[in-house]
């Protein structure tokens, strides 16, 4: 009894309380006012301001010629710290990266190359760079991430190894960026940016990445049944377009994340590509085989998975891959001017009929389907036989003219091997717009000179 | 050295002091507090006096207050961010990300106003229920409730023409979903019953300036926002604010012989309350700012649906039912019905007793029917935050929305005749069926018999149709539903009104009576469509006439 009179009489009162919320309130004020100028980017510019400091320093000891330094490090300590942001007008992009990369700012390094060594504040001397200035480009167009983000987490850094990843995650409590489609590409990834002007990749230390993923998607066949810009197979989505325009919130993850193949904060565009050849895309894309998932369970609709192989490639193969595919992507807001339009490659030219038939073969990506030497048919769900043909093993059956019309007509739909299992998700197409005349012939020559020959009975 | 007091006394006796506030001399004295509150033109829509029990926070909870002062608190928020909000498609989000980014405090500022915005739909939602439950809108305070109605309408239109603006994903899809509704609406809509309309000059067209949610529509919703709601809802609220005070305020004296009541002085008694409760909320909104990012997603595209694509949360009642009915009904119809039903209120209850306490025992049909509705609509709201993913499909909160679930199962509707029949007797017998049993019966003892009744009933059902080995069974989920049905439409439908309310006059009666029906025959079909997968009771497609 006491104590409650004190308290309600002496302790909780009104003039009691009237000062404490105002203090409180003055208190969340102050800390408002801390939160925001303790911001994430400070310390950085104050860190490279030492920096530089000190490197003048060095430089007046050794070579005496202080007062000519002088200038320079009272202009260095007077740099204010502030945002930084580029406008890149043209592109219509304000990257503000050098907030923090100061060695990359025009004001505070004219000359864009400096000797330090840690990052964020190093500027190595690098030709593409030097190619392309940062005030009319910016950062982001080519590294990707958001620009606009002044945080160390927002701006999408992407981490090049699990070390990293591991590293950044305690020292800057890093996770992917939300809500951004396109986050950094990490490590040599970033070559992937020049096919957005230069459609042609251009001739630049690092990208041969790119250009193994090419030539490795050249020899696998992707284009049997994918598309790029229209050029290929109907049977998969255009790979350009996919790259171009598909959002993530498009990209079912459901199932790489449900089989644990993937964490929820790794959806990306760039690590859908890399499941595709990281595992078995058929696990990506069960489909619905057994009509579960039908509107009505009386009339299920059964949906065959994925009809992509898994072609097992390494983790470098991979990775060049995930760089090709990454490099399709088109972007419609830079402007005409700066493309540069891809110079007309004249066809190779070869000795035999059997060489360009083998050159015919890689090209319509025949190998996607029956293997890059003819020999290895991909397993098809419910197709009756379970797998495209060894066109090794049928070539012979057929007469020249016959497997010439097959490959001009395809076959669709393809048997099913269980009646009232899914339509095989992929078929034969006809072929018969694009390959005719010498390059059908020379198709037809190669195959006879590698198929296995009939014994004459 | 002088005092804290004499140091005051001097300031406040100082010729500048005084001749900033009105009066003489400042002696403390009953005269002088009340010529404060008097000469003051922000503090003189106060009294100068109050009755002791209208400064208890648990009578008003401050809620009118609050929502005044988030009102004014969202004001001043929103002119700041004002100054940096380009309302185009090509500036708005990237606005948005500079207030983020860069702007000295303005990442704070629009946590403060979009958290505050949400606290204020919650607060003068709870500032209703309060008012409602003291009986504070009985005479002379009719229209006053009528116009606290209006002002709740312009609270939800305020914040859900915000939500537009910043111009992300969650904005232009909750806007479409919320406009969509719009076109609905029967004649005015291309998409409702009766349309003499198009797409291009119906309802939605003259809300978005468009056929889709663009250029026109982030303009439509900035001027409304930032000048026609504010505008409105500041001239609806002098009105509301100076009826309080002309009707003098609802903690009126249980005895009104007794005019010698002790009376407060208001200042400093209830300003330093107001203050307080001010402070209160203040300090609880900027800590949840620092703490907490307001939500902003990828820019708008108009390609990209999300799904679900979601309308606000305080629309997301209406969402639900669009499951349950035709969108116009969903969407037009039953909030038109809630919105007159409200501003019905206090004509159709005339109810004398309960007027300026909590008093559940003295207004018990009248407070059981309110609460009833304001628990559904949250519920309803619940089910469509938490409980609704992909496709609007039924998934769990500790479900996550990346997996796949097979679809419903499918629904089936009843054939015409039977649900002209359900209804008929549903709306038939509801009507009348309390009003005309006069006699008085036990009300503890047929609450417990009917539900033992239709408890026994149902059980009864579902072992018969076990022994018939009939093609139709009854699982246990679908009994609670079938026993909760039966019973809520037993006891509120019947029991309740043939207690409480047989004596009204007949007008007033069947009003109510239909309100009554209507809200739990949203909960019935709720019930039906989730329990027993009915699609439709009765269904004329020609009409859009499908509930």
């Amino acid at each position: 009894m006491k104590f409650r009179e004190l308290f309600f009489n002496k302790i909780f009162t009104l003039t009691n309380l009237f000062f404490l919320g105002n203090f409180l309130l003055l208190f969340l004020f102050l800390a408002v006012l801390a939160q925001d100028s303790f911001r994430e980017w400070k310390p950085f510019q104050k860190a490279y301001k030492r920096l530089e400091a000190e490197r003048i320093r060095g430089l007046m000891a050794r070579t005496g010629n202080a007062d000519a330094l002088e200038a320079e490090l009272k202009m260095v300590r007077s740099q204010p710290v502030m945002v930084r942001q580029i406008l890149a007008v043209d592109l219509k992009r304000v990257d503000r990266c050098t907030t923090c990369h100061l060695g990359y700012d025009t004001i505070v390094n004219p000359s864009l190359v400096n000797d330090h060594k840690a990052h964020p504040y190093a500027a190595p001397a690098n030709a593409v760079h030097a190619a392309h200035p940062f005030d009319k480009y910016g950062c982001a167009v080519c590294h990707e991430g958001q620009g606009l983000a002044t945080t160390f987490v927002d701006a999408g850094h992407m981490p090049r190894s699990p070390a990293q990843r591991a590293a950044w995650e305690a020292g800057y409590r890093w996770k992917t960026v939300e809500f951004w489609q396109d986050p950094m590409l990490a490590g040599s990834l970033v070559y992937a940016s020049c096919s957005k002007c230069h459609e042609d990749l251009p001739d630049v230390p690092g990208i041969g990445i790119v250009r193994d993923g090419k030539e490795l998607a050249f020899r696998t066949g992707c284009v049997g049944c994918h598309q790029i810009r229209g050029e290929g197979g109907p049977l998969a989505p255009d790979l350009a377009l996919e790259t171009s325009v598909k959002p993530v919130a498009r990209i079912d993850f459901g199932y790489a994340v449900s089989r644990g193949l993937i964490s929820r904060d790794d959806r990306s565009l760039e690590n859908w590509i890399r499941l595709h050849f990281a595992t078995h895309p058929a696990v990506l894309t069960p489909g619905d085989p057994e009509g579960k998932l039908s509107p009505d369970p009386r009339q299920p609709q059964p949906v065959a998975p994925s009809a992509m192989p898994y072609f097992g490639f390494n983790k470098e193969q991979a990775e060049s891959l995930v760089a090709y595919v990454l490099s399709l992507k088109r972007e419609e807001s830079i402007p005409h001017s700066y493309r540069a339009a891809p110079a007309g490659k004249p066809e190779p030219r070869f000795a035999g009929a059997e060489a360009h038939g083998r050159y015919v073969y890689l090209k319509y990506g025949c190998a996607g389907c029956h293997g890059e030497n003819a020999d290895r048919g991909i397993p098809i769900y419910n197709k009756l036989g379970g797998r495209a043909p060894d066109l090794v093993k049928v070539a012979g059956t057929y007469t020249p003219e016959e497997l010439a019309r097959k490959i001009q007509e395809g076959v669709n739909p393809e048997a099913k091997e269980d009646e009232s299992g899914p339509t095989p998700p992929i078929y034969m197409p006809a072929f018969k717009e694009r390959i005719k005349g010498k390059e059908l012939a020379d198709l037809v020559t190669y195959l006879f000179s590698v198929g296995e020959k009939l014994e004459d009975w | 050295m002088k005092s804290l007091e004499q140091i005051k006394k001097e300031v406040i006796d100082h010729p500048i002091w005084r001749s900033m506030f009105r009066g003489g001399k400042w002696h403390d004295t009953a005269r002088d507090r009340a010529q404060h509150i008097i000469g003051n033109v922000w503090l003189h829509l106060h009294p100068a006096k109050l009755r002791k029990r209208a400064v208890r926070f648990t009578y008003t909870w401050g809620l009118g207050g609050l929502s005044f002062g988030l009102f004014f608190v969202l004001t001043v928020s929103g002119i700041l961010l004002m100054f940096y909000y380009r309302p185009t498609v090509e500036l708005a989000y990237q606005d948005i990300k500079d207030l983020e980014f860069v702007v000295t405090t303005g990442a704070f500022w629009r946590n403060f106003h979009r958290w505050a915005a949400h606290l204020m739909v919650l607060v003068v939602i709870f500032h209703m229920i309060r008012v409602f439950l003291t009986g504070s809108y009985k005479t002379p305070r009719e229209f006053n409730w009528v116009v606290g109605v209006v002002l709740l309408v312009l609270t939800l239109l305020l914040s859900f023409s915000g939500y537009l603006l910043p111009w992300d994903q969650i904005a232009i899809w909750a806007i479409t979903v919320g406009s969509n509704m719009a076109s609905n609406s029967p004649v005015l809509g291309a998409e409702g019953p009766f349309s003499v309309m198009n797409i291009k000059n119906d309802a939605r067209f003259m809300l978005l300036g468009g056929t889709y949610v663009g250029e026109s529509a982030l303009l439509r919703f900035y001027v409304l926002h930032c000048v026609a709601f504010p505008f409105l809802a500041g001239a609806f609220m002098i009105v509301h604010f100076w009826r309080v005070r002309k009707d003098g305020f609802s903690a009126a004296p249980l005895d009104p012989a007794d005019r010698n009541e002790e009376k407060l002085d208001v200042w400093p008694n209830l300003v330093v309350r107001e203050y307080l409760y001010a402070v209160l909320i203040l300090a609880l909104l900027i800590a949840w700012s620092i703490l907490v990012k307001a939500p902003l997603e990828e820019i708008a595209d108009l390609n990209v649906t999300p799904n679900p694509a979601k309308a606000p949360w305080y629309f997301l009642g209406l969402q639900e039912l669009l499951v349950y009915f035709d969108p116009w009904i969903a969407g037009v119809l039953l909030p038109t019905l809630i919105v007159a039903g409200l501003a019905a209120v206090p004509y159709i209850d005339n109810n004398p007793r309960g007027v300026g306490y909590y008093s559940l025992r003295e207004r018990p049909f009248a407070s059981a029917f309110f609460i009833f509705g304001i628990v559904m609509w949250f519920v309803l709201i619940a089910i469509g935050t938490f409980m609704r993913g992909p496709n609007w499909a039924w998934y769990w909160p500790w479900e996550d929305w990346i997996h796949h679930k097979p679809p419903p199962p499918p629904t089936w509707s009843l054939p015409n005749l039977a649900g002209v029949l359900a209804l008929g007797c549903y709306f038939g017998l509801g009507l009348v069926l309390p009003k005309l049993v006069r006699k008085d019966i036990p009300f503890r003892k047929a609450c417990w018999t009917g539900t033992a009744a239709i408890a026994a009933a149902a059980v009864g059902l579902k072992f018969l149709l076990a022994a018939l080995g009939a093609g139709v069974q009854l699982g246990w989920g679908q009994l609670l539903w079938l026993v909760f049905s039966l019973d809520l439409y037993y006891l509120f439908g019947f029991l309740m009104p043939q207690k409480h309310i047989r004596d009204l006059s007949w007008a007033r009666y069947v009003l109510t009576m239909f309100f009554l029906l209507a809200t739990i025959g949203v909960m019935l079909k709720v019930g039906l469509r989730l329990g027993f997968n009915v699609k439709y009771i009765f269904s004329l497609q020609q009409f859009s006439f499908n509930i």
